[in-house]
């Protein structure tokens, strides 16, 4: 079904709704996705974390129109992916981990620009934004080497490099940094962010288990696992959802003795109170005696009332921070295990 | 982020809308660049690998040899290994057709190209077709110095008094060939494995019922179907008839009948491989496997 973006004062960049996908397996049918509804919006970072056989790739194949859904139905800025897919592949491209795809006798340049005609660019148009990707992620040194003879970063960069040719409106990633060393997956990273910065309503699905990815790019992240969306939200959203108390990491030169940690508790928001001993190396190198609190308050507000205290009783501040929960903290409670030790029974993806 | 349930703007939606609504012309010419972009890596790829063109060349002439060595310990007619030559250089677009054109997609698919042919919005028949014009192309390099290093190894002769209905005769048999393969892409994929035994059979077991180093004559009814059937009998019964005239007898249907059999086998394996090709993309939307590398 068409939906008239003009006027249309909630077309999403990706809605779906309802969507289930079955696949035939010999041991019987396998659900890889349960009655998913997700929307997400024009511009939006989004990422799907989970672990593998989550449904991640599952979702991204229907969106991307390489799969069909058991049930249900998705759009892509309002076109659907199952009736109108000539269409939504007009304004799509995708960028999978471990991609080997393309010629090893082309050269980086010649790949890209057999790729810009594929895209339905007019040829200096493609040849224009081939030599625009090359310079912007930096391999302009290897435009003419063979792709056979290309490190697996440099084929990543490549791979980029070609999803950015044709502008999409919707940029599936599915695992995109998966073998890349930290330096080629930063900057794929960055040129992600570049294109999207540079581009405003481009969208970007990513999916990843890589938390520290997922936190550090999404705008909005879901959690997926067994086929089903456990959580979605910012990446602050997920952590407050899993965060009975705001805590806060205090550390003064010593707890006066007129100060116990009952008497902290006794703070009006003060949740609890843990303390401990140690020792922080001083300008000289040499430790010197401090002690960190723990300490959980109903909200951020209440700190102060604590602070008071602490100096009130002679206390001297050397360090307040907060203390925040990890993604790897969410799924962990989310999921019931964690991420690491997820990746067993891989579904038919 | 300031996006996040923002409305979409205007100006963004009209532009989503036309760049989705391509015209006529738009998408005519991105199927005509789609096939010359995909013929690019068939021409100019190939001629980059030397030791591709030393074995793609080598291992056929030295094939060739054995025939004619053959023939002539029989002492058979000379016009027999002129037509050994022409068979051989036939056999060059044959093998092309079964390995770069049937067993094609199941490459592509393993290297992750399929998948993005198939998200991109040129579609697999300007793909195949891509795949078809720079294999011939490819080839026809390939059989012109089959058909020289023949002719001056073994002083083969030939008589060609209608150089044009040669010529055509030619490019009917390509192209009957190379549409054929493009039907056999969808069916080889599906195959899976059984796909490289099909590509066994296609291979010297066609070659016998195609009549290409006898005459498809002496097969007699099997020979009537595979000149209706297989674009290789048709293609190497006429090419005979037309460039060595002693063997016009020993043809089993007259040229221009072959050519009208070319002619229909163009039109039905083309649009046989258009919908073969709808099929397994249908198949493999619907499957989730076909379409995409196994991870």
């Amino acid at each position: 079904m068409s939906v008239d973006l003009l006027g249309t004062d909630s077309a999403a960049a990706v809605e779906v709704r309802g969507v289930s996908r079955v696949f035939k397996a010999k041991g019987g049918p396998v659900t890889a996705l349960h009655e998913i509804n997700l929307r997400i919006e024009p511009g939006e970072l989004f990422g799907l974390l989970g672990p593998n056989g989550a449904g991640k790739s599952t979702l991204i194949k229907i969106l991307s129109t390489l799969l069909l859904p058991s049930a249900g139905s998705a759009s892509i800025f309002g076109l659907d992916v199952v009736t109108e897919t000539d269409r939504v592949r007009r304004i799509m491209n995708l960028v999978a981990g471990g991609d080997f795809s393309g010629y090893g006798l082309l050269t980086v340049r010649e790949q890209l620009a057999m790729f810009a005609q594929f895209y339905g660019m007019p040829y200096r148009e493609g040849m224009r934004r081939v030599d625009e990707q090359i310079e912007a992620f930096g391999i302009g040194e290897i435009k003419d080497r063979k792709i056979s003879a290309l490190s697996t970063g440099q084929r990543q960069k490549l791979n980029f490099a070609r999803s950015f040719l044709n502008e999409p409106w919707i940029l599936f990633l599915d695992e995109p940094t998966i073998g890349l060393d930290v330096s080629a997956a930063r900057d794929v990273r960055d040129r992600v962010r570049a294109f999207q910065a540079a581009q405003p309503g481009r969208t970007v699905l990513l999916t990843t288990h890589y938390m520290a990815e997922a936190d550090e790019m999404c705008d909005r992240i879901a959690i997926v696992d067994h086929g089903r969306i456990l959580a979605q939200g910012t990446p602050a959203e997920l952590k407050r959802m899993v965060q009975k108390e705001s805590l806060f990491i205090v550390g003064v030169d010593a707890l006066p003795p007129t100060m116990s940690v009952a008497n902290l508790r006794a703070i009006p928001g003060v949740i609890s109170v843990a303390m401990r001993d140690e020792a922080t190396p001083d300008a000289t190198g040499v430790g010197s005696p401090t002690t960190r609190l723990a300490i959980g308050l109903k909200e951020d507000g209440a700190l102060g009332g604590v602070i008071s205290a602490l100096a009130g009783a002679g206390a001297h501040l050397r360090e307040i921070s907060k203390s925040e929960p990890t993604l790897e903290e969410v799924f962990v409670q989310l999921v019931g295990r964690g991420i690491a030790e997820s990746s067993e029974e891989p579904r038919s993806e | 982020m300031s996006s996040i349930h923002a409305r979409i703007p205007a100006d963004l939606a009209a532009t989503i809308r036309k760049e989705t609504n391509w015209s006529l012309s738009h998408r005519l010419r991105h199927g005509a660049q789609s096939v010359l972009a995909r013929a690019y890596p068939r021409v100019f790829g190939m001629i980059r690998e030397p030791s591709w063109l030393f074995f793609d060349l080598v291992f056929p002439i030295l094939g060739m040899c054995s025939f004619v060595f053959l023939l002539r310990s029989r002492g058979v007619d000379d016009a027999w290994v002129s037509a050994t030559i022409l068979a051989s250089a036939l056999l060059t677009f044959w093998t092309s057709v079964i390995w770069m054109m049937a067993g094609q997609f199941r490459w592509e698919r393993d290297s992750g190209n399929l998948t993005l042919y198939i998200t991109a919005p040129v579609g697999l028949g300007p793909i195949t077709l891509g795949m078809a014009v720079g294999g011939a192309l490819g080839m026809a390099f390939r059989a012109v110095v089959i058909i020289t290093a023949g002719t001056v190894a073994f002083g083969a002769t030939y008589e060609i008094r209608e150089p044009a209905l040669l010529a055509l005769t030619l490019l009917l048999g390509v192209a009957a060939m190379y549409a054929l393969g493009a039907c056999l892409a969808a069916f080889f994929l599906i195959s899976g494995r059984e796909a490289d035994h099909l590509g066994d059979l296609l291979n010297e077991p066609m070659q016998l019922l195609g009549g290409v180093f006898a005459p498809i004559r002496s097969l007699g009814l099997v020979g009537m179907v595979a000149i209706g059937v297989l674009p290789l009998a048709p293609a190497a019964d006429a090419l005979r008839q037309i460039a060595i005239p002693q063997l016009a007898v020993s043809g089993l249907l007259p040229v221009n009948i072959e050519l009208l059999i070319l002619v229909v086998m163009v039109v039905v394996f083309s649009i046989g491989s258009r919908y073969a090709l709808r099929y397994i993309e249908r198949v493999g939307r619907a499957g989730g496997k076909l379409l995409t590398r196994a991870d």
